[in-house]
């Protein structure tokens, strides 16, 4: 401010150096006592202490939307996923292809065959292989509009150097009116940071549309 | 040339762009990889649905088969 001050009414003011940081805040310390807080560190979350705001880490077992990516073409990366918490939900809501397809995979960090697991869906059991999350029945599909598919992830302790234990369900409408379920279990053989998640048509013909909502759970 | 999306959650970058030559070889991997899975899938449904038939054959009804979970 060129008088170095913050107009509140027209006849009172705070000094424009109380803000001395990007995100700075200004609060009441008292009445008529304005304080600064200063911005907190990533992940942070602001709440309530002894009466005044302050920042605080999220407390365990809370849920926090992380990111919200909108799906496009054949594949779609969503990385630099926050390394903060314990837990990992993607929710992947509404995909709809804008034609047939094999199936729609997943992958984490770009890693292909990087999960071991057993896989029911419509089309068989199949017992414990190596391969990449199956989001669909491995057979032709047509999840054209109005018929939509959806799935959850959850991957336990994302962030650890050993295989991590994941759980996925899901399912879709198919053409023909016939609903698909599917359901994977399992653990992720990667052994570094979960850092990002891929979505991708099996044949790359067919464009993808939806949106992917990343949790990070304490 | 088909077209991929690349979000950066971390900093907010979007990129949208055709496959490479990596990623170009590896989508024909995965579909030859997806197309020998559907074959082993489709030959089992061939057997159980001929195992099926056997049992008919030997008298068992549909009531029989939902019985067993076949």
């Amino acid at each position: 401010m060129a008088t170095g001050r913050i107009p509140i009414n027209g006849t009172a003011a705070i000094q424009s150096t109380t803000l001395t940081t990007t995100g700075d805040m200004i609060y009441a310390s008292a009445a008529n006592t304005p304080a600064r807080l200063g911005i907190g560190s990533s992940g942070q979350v602001l709440t309530v202490a002894s009466g005044i705001p302050s920042w605080a880490a999220v407390a365990s077992g809370g849920m926090t939307l992380l990111s919200t990516t909108t799906i496009s073409g054949v594949s779609t990366s969503v990385t630099g996923i926050s390394g903060a918490y314990t837990n990992l939900v993607i929710s992947i809501e509404n995909v709809v292809l804008s034609g047939t397809d094999t199936s729609i995979n997943a992958t984490l960090n770009s890693t292909q065959d990087q999960v071991s697991s057993y896989l029911q869906n419509r089309i068989a059991w199949d017992n414990q292989f190596n391969d990449d999350f199956r989001l669909t029945a491995n057979a032709a599909m047509d999840v054209s509009v109005p018929n939509k598919m959806a799935n959850v992830m959850m991957i336990s302790n994302y962030t650890s150097s050993n295989p991590k234990p994941f759980q996925t369900f899901g399912s879709y409408t198919g053409a023909d009116t016939t609903i698909d379920a599917n359901f994977q279990v399992g653990s992720v053989l990667i052994t570094s940071a979960i850092t990002s998640f891929q979505i991708f048509t099996v044949n790359g013909t067919s464009t993808m549309s939806g949106t992917i909502k990343i949790y990070g759970v304490k | 040339m088909p077209l991929i999306r690349i979000h950066n959650v971390d900093t907010g970058e979007i990129i949208d762009r055709e496959m490479n030559a990596q990623e170009l070889a590896q989508l024909e991997a995965d579909k030859a990889k997806a197309a020998i899975k559907a074959q082993e899938l489709a030959e089992a449904e061939a057997k159980r649905l001929s195992a099926l038939a056997k049992l008919v054959a030997l008298g068992l009804t549909t009531d029989d088969l939902t019985a067993l979970g076949l």
